[in-house]
């Protein structure tokens, strides 16, 4: 019962924790406009200011003529009430341009994702288990070209085997109509999908053979303890704690593999949106899109630690301490 | 401690009805790397357990007994192969089918390991460990049922707290750890238990409640069980018959009480004596020269020939036979019929006690120590006091042990001493200077010899150049130091050919010396001798714990002696602390502690000592166990 | 890894085994490396100038992969982009070592405040998706290829602080570390003789995981039109411009490609391979 209100207590404790870290990033993304060559009112019109009427307007607009904390404070309220501000080169609004962007890349990454564990989770179990054999050698192979292959390498590669060369799958846009787009998304999933599935190949593979290793597990052999609760009890759950740590990453890294996937397929997502507004300088979508990342990856990150607690008992109690 | 089972009836294995329980002929272990030279670990070895036996496997570090424990349950690492035979109720389990064999493990044969600290799976609760050994454990349902089961097989391992079944194992002792392994062990009611070093990795007090539980559920259960040790007195403790294992080859077996009156080989000779009695001072304690070979290092010959007193040529010529001796014994020694009766008088002339140690004026002592205390803050918790008021005094060119378990603060002393640690309060004056001040200055006239030989050299520095940065940061002259270097490898007895090797090139011994030769390259008054032996192989402890009388009497030096090991300070100190819970609870000469001990820690502490009573000279009082 | 080869180490008897796959790698780095350093001598033909006559031709005699969308030869390009290959990601990795090396080590040393706020910079790092970052702050900043290297410089060296600093905690707390402490050995000693010295396996394999994590940042980067100026032989830009003569000649695209993945692969498998031996070589017990 102690334990359960530990639970509850770290979970809230390593929620808090988030809040400064929040802080910093948004203070972060607001003082990006100061970076800018021209400061913020050439990040704001996009580098051409005319002349001192249009300047002095933007500057108004902008309050940028007041203390750069009181700056910040209605910069942060309006992010806080989802107004971003309008994008400097179509100008929408930034969350409506996100909005609209958003489903397909979540699609990628999370397919992506989803494929790559698919595959590697029982690639590198059986890896491990037959270490040595046919299989392992192939998940070694795999594990180390993938991961050292850049995606847009991949892409490209892809685009001209199917798109070019056999000719069988569209490797251009999004196409209309589900079954349309689900045959154009094919290709950047697996992309996205490829590297993830080197990496996590990599690193299931290792933490299960750690796992094979270990006193306890040949306690629980000499025991007696059978084939299938010896790799579910003992084996896979001690070797998810090193795998959960690696997938957090994946959500991280898989973010930045679909601005390149995006690119080379002309798919109107996220990071099709990122590589316009930064050729662009497009401010205000940059501003708008990294704090997204960021609270992105921010949530990610605790959620992998909240996952971690429930599958290791040893992390509260060493917190509570 | 009751004498073992079937010691009464004087039967080296109680049941003659039907095959063996197990019976190992020939047992062959080779390590095959896929990628380098094969090795041999154990050459042909033959043994037996009867129904109900219990049996003592005792040997060094490359023995070969871990891996023999892990053949006999098929459980060898990869690349390493068994060949022989090793039958379990007349079935051959070598080449017993594998799913057949997964299936023996448990209610077949089980092994119980040696570190309570890694055994149990740390994401399991303790009781989980428990109900999926047990008949149906694995099945839904019937949680209730399961969960009141492994209640009562926890109480039968000494356990009665009901709710340690669901606590994590990081929550408990390492004691109760090897309590809970044990019954998770015994959960699928094995008709043989192969107990590894079971004892080894706990404190002596608790090292004692593991072997006598152990003894007693072999009794209660009448399971076969073979404890797997490098003490010959912990095996006498709990066994019947006992086979001592060197370098791969078995090279005596004998009835435990008979092996203990008379060992029938040079090797069990030495391995008896080198282990140092608790009851007297015996100086210079008896030793087995050189250190333990591995095995495949030596074929063709008698294993211990090197290092054997009475070795002669026939020793070196052929590889000798097991051969009976005597009634259900038998030895390895091509030589024993002609060295019987020397082995018999070298016992006794080797374990002569000495004289009891002249006492030492502390009116100018080199360490005086007042008060100290020591509290270790944790973040967000209540801080633990590690000393709470340690008084204590070392003479000039005195020993003075310092006795206590984990926990007992002991080492957080030393490290205050050595500057590893600052002191919450209190004082420390060395050789007339307060610590405290000048922290640089501490080191020359106090030094310290660890535990662990393998971990206080850096691997990647031969151990000549270790020794000579230590001059070097010194002050020793530049022109100076070769001489230097080779004069301190000389002074603690290894030859300037170890000079460029690398640490993980010498033996356990040998590391220990080279320690030893860098504490004395800063000339200190005092050394801290941090458990010194304990990691050492028994053969090699006594010539480690003779170097270190030997170089107090030479150099002048004094010592705190830290240790667990009564038997090891009966040897080496003048007088006794005992130290308990950051306390100091009793001080005196060391005759007066270990013979007349009058606190009641001090007397369970000599109680624990495996054989205490059984072997002693001089009966001791009855100890007060405190519960 | 089927064969390998056995060469002698050292003064020691056992002979170290060199599996096939890292002799191969070896020897496509050493190619690369000889191609940054000699290329100009023995590649004549521009890498620069376009011939409108012959875009994107496919291989043949007079060009060896080709010719690309302005009609300059793949191959010249792909040698004389050697250069920027190698250098970029050997800065990132030689400062992400000599950083990790200095500060890593003295973090996991100390501890207390230093390795407090070391490892608060760490962890606010850690969070972030680097190369996302490095994607806008070089457009912000309008940098080119030195500008990419300084930001993939910086946001790469937290990986390598809080690998150096987890070994060096590790080494602090070894007996041999506090003995040398109270022999009197001097604390620079222990930490860049002792310490540094027994994790050097990790820092080697960290330089090889940062080279190719840094070469496919770069590339990466110079693929969106960020680092190298536009028209440089550069395998990324090379890659990004080869696109539009896919279907004509696809080794304007394919070839750098390759060549990324391929070094890549080669300096990730001497990492792991580096890495991998480490407890075989320290393993003493």
């Amino acid at each position: 019962m102690k334990r359960q209100s530990g639970l509850a207590g770290y979970a809230l404790r390593r929620v808090l924790l988030v809040v400064p870290l929040v802080l910093a990033v948004t203070i972060a993304v607001f003082l990006l406009t100061s970076l800018v060559p021209g400061g913020p009112v050439a990040a704001l019109i996009g580098g051409h200011a005319t002349n001192t009427a249009e300047v002095n307007a933007i500057r108004a607009r902008y309050h940028l003529n007041e203390s750069l904390v009181s700056q910040y404070l209605t910069w942060a309220s309006q992010v806080l009430h989802g107004n971003l501000g309008r994008s400097i080169f179509s100008s929408e609004t930034v969350a409506s341009e996100i909005r609209s962007r958003l489903p397909v890349t979540l699609v990628l990454n999370g397919v992506g994702i989803f494929v790559a564990l698919l595959v590697s989770v029982p690639l590198g179990s059986i890896a491990a288990a037959r270490r040595g054999g046919l299989i392992d050698r192939v998940a070694v192979g795999v594990g180390v070209f993938l991961s050292s292959a850049p995606n847009f390498v991949m892409a490209i590669a892809l685009v001209y085997l199917f798109g070019i060369r056999f000719n069988i799958l569209p490797v251009e846009g999004l196409g209309s109509g589900l079954a349309s787009e689900a045959q154009h998304l094919v290709l950047p999933c697996v992309v996205m999908a490829v590297a993830p599935l080197g990496f996590m190949t990599k690193i299931v593979r290792a933490s299960m053979l750690e796992q094979l290793e270990m006193d306890y597990v040949a306690f629980a052999r000499a025991r007696g303890v059978g084939r299938w609760r010896l790799y579910r009890a003992y084996i896979v759950r001690n070797a998810l704690i090193p795998i959960v740590t690696a997938s957090g990453l994946l959500i991280v890294t898989s973010l930045t593999a679909t601005v390149f996937v995006e690119d080379v397929f002309g798919i109107p997502g996220l990071g099709q949106l990122l590589v316009s507004s930064v050729t662009n300088s497009d401010i205000p979508v940059i501003q708008g899109l990294v704090l997204l990342v960021a609270l992105w990856v921010i949530v990610a990150n605790v959620a992998i630690d909240l996952v971690y607690v429930a599958i290791d008992p040893r992390v509260s109690f060493r917190r509570l301490r | 401690m009751p004498p073992p089972s079937g010691l009464e009836e004087g039967l080296p294995s109680p049941s003659r009805s039907g095959p063996p329980l197990l019976e190992v002929t020939g047992l062959e272990i080779v390590h095959r790397p896929k990628n380098g030279a094969q090795r041999t670990i154990l050459a042909g070895v033959d043994l037996e357990v009867g129904l109900g036996e219990t049996i003592g496997i005792v040997g060094e570090s490359g023995s070969g007994k871990s891996m023999l424990a892990k053949a006999v349950a098929r459980l060898l690492p990869r690349e390493v192969h068994a060949g022989g035979s090793v039958r379990f109720r007349g079935t051959e389990l070598l080449t017993m089918r594998k799913r057949q064999m997964d299936a023996l493990r448990g209610s077949g044969v089980t092994i119980l390991y040696q570190d309570p600290f890694t055994m149990l799976n740390p994401l399991l609760r303790c009781g989980d460990h428990i109900i999926e050994g047990l008949p149906g454990g694995t099945r839904r349902g019937r949680r209730r049922a399961l969960r009141d089961e492994a209640v009562r097989r926890l109480a039968e391992v000494g356990i009665d707290n009901p709710d340690v079944v669901n606590s994590y194992p990081f929550e408990l002792s390492g004691g109760m750890r090897q309590r809970v392994a044990l019954a998770a062990a015994l959960a699928s009611d094995p008709a043989l238990l192969v107990a590894d070093e079971p004892s080894t990795a706990l404190d002596v007090t608790t090292q004692a409640e593991v072997l006598e539980l152990l003894r007693s559920t072999q009794v209660a259960r009448g399971m076969g069980l073979v404890l797997i040790t490098h003490d010959l007195r912990v095996a006498f403790s709990v066994c019947a018959r006992v086979y001592v294992l060197y370098a791969g080859s078995v090279l005596e077996s004998a009835p435990a009480n008979e092996l203990d009156r008379e060992p029938l080989h040079p090797y069990s000779l030495g391995l008896l004596v080198s282990d140092p009695p608790v009851d007297r001072r015996v100086s210079p304690l008896p030793m087995i020269e050189g250190s333990v070979p591995s095995p495949g290092d030596v074929t063709n010959q008698c294993n211990f020939a090197a290092r054997c007193a009475w070795a002669e040529d026939v020793c070196r010529s052929a590889a000798p036979p097991l051969v009976t001796v005597g009634p259900a014994r038998k030895s390895a020694c091509v030589r024993i019929s002609e060295i019987r009766p020397a082995l018999g008088r070298a016992r006794a002339e080797l374990l002569q006690a000495s004289p009891p140690p002249a006492p030492v004026d502390l009116t100018d002592a080199v360490l005086r120590v007042r008060d100290l205390r020591k509290v270790f803050a944790h973040r967000g918790g209540r801080p633990t006091e590690a000393l709470r008021g340690v008084s204590l005094d070392v003479g000039r060119n005195e020993s003075v042990g310092l006795v206590g378990e984990s926990g007992s603060g002991k080492t957080t002393l030393a490290r205050c001493l050595v500057g590893l640690e600052t002191p919450t309060s209190g004082t420390i004056e060395i050789a007339g200077l307060e610590v405290g001040a000048p922290a640089a200055k501490l080191h020359k006239t106090v030094q310290i010899v660890f535990q662990d030989p393998y971990s206080s050299l850096d691997p990647r520095q031969t151990v000549g150049s270790s020794v000579r940065e230590t001059l070097r940061a010194n002050g020793c002259a530049r022109g100076r130091l070769d001489e230097r270097v080779a004069e301190l490898f000389a002074e603690v007895g290894l030859s300037s050919s170890y000079l460029r090797r690398l640490p993980a090139r010498l033996s356990g011994g040998e590391r220990q010396r080279v320690a030893i030769a860098r504490a004395l390259a800063v000339e200190p008054e005092l050394i801290i001798c941090d458990e010194p032996v304990s990691a050492l192989d028994v053969s090699v402890q006594a010539q480690v714990l003779n170097l270190f009388t030997e170089l107090r009497e030479r150099l002048g030096l004094s010592y705190l002696f830290i240790t667990h090991d009564l038997a090891v300070v009966r040897q080496v100190v003048d007088r006794i602390y005992v130290c308990y819970r950051g306390e100091i609870v009793e001080h005196g000469t060391v005759d007066k502690i270990l013979d007349a001990p009058e606190h009641a820690y001090t007397a369970r502490l000599i109680a624990s000592i495996p054989g205490a009573t059984a072997s002693s000279a001089r009966p001791l009082p009855a100890p007060m166990i405190p519960r | 890894m089927i064969g390998g080869l056995a060469l002698p180490v050292g003064r020691r008897t056992s002979r170290l085994r060199v599996p096939v796959t890292i002799v191969v790698s070896s020897v496509f780095i050493l190619a690369v490396v000889v191609g940054a350093i000699a290329g100009p001598t023995f590649i004549h033909t521009s890498t620069s100038a376009p011939n409108p006559l012959s875009v994107g031709t496919m291989p043949s005699h007079a060009h060896l992969f080709g010719t690309d969308e302005l009609g300059r030869d793949v191959f010249a390009r792909l040698v004389a982009g050697t250069t920027t290959a190698l250098t970029g990601p050997l800065i990132i990795a030689i400062s992400g070592f000599a950083v990790s090396a200095l500060v890593g080590v003295a973090a996991g040393y100390f501890g207390g405040a230093l390795d407090a706020v070391t490892m608060r910079f760490v962890d606010f790092m850690f969070a972030l998706p680097a190369l996302l970052l490095a994607i806008v702050i070089v457009t912000v900043v309008q940098g080119g290829y030195w500008i990419a290297v300084l930001v993939l410089a910086v946001l790469n060296v937290q990986g390598d602080i809080r690998l150096v600093r987890g070994a060096a905690l590790e080494q602090r707390n070894l007996v041999y570390v506090e003995a040398a402490r109270v022999t009197g050995i001097s604390r620079f000693s222990i930490m860049y003789r002792h310490i540094a010295r027994n994790i050097l396996p990790i820092l080697l394999a960290d330089f090889a995981t940062d080279f190719a994590g840094a070469l496919v940042a770069l590339a990466g980067l110079a693929f969106l039109g960020l680092g190298a100026e536009p028209g440089t032989p550069d395998w990324g830009l090379m890659l990004t411009e080869g696109q539009t003569v896919l279907f004509e000649n696809p080794f304007a695209a394919l070839a750098p490609g390759i060549a990324i993945v391929l070094l890549a692969v080669s300096v990730n498998l001497i990492g792991d391979w580096l890495y991998e031996r480490r407890a075989s070589a320290i393993g003493g017990r």
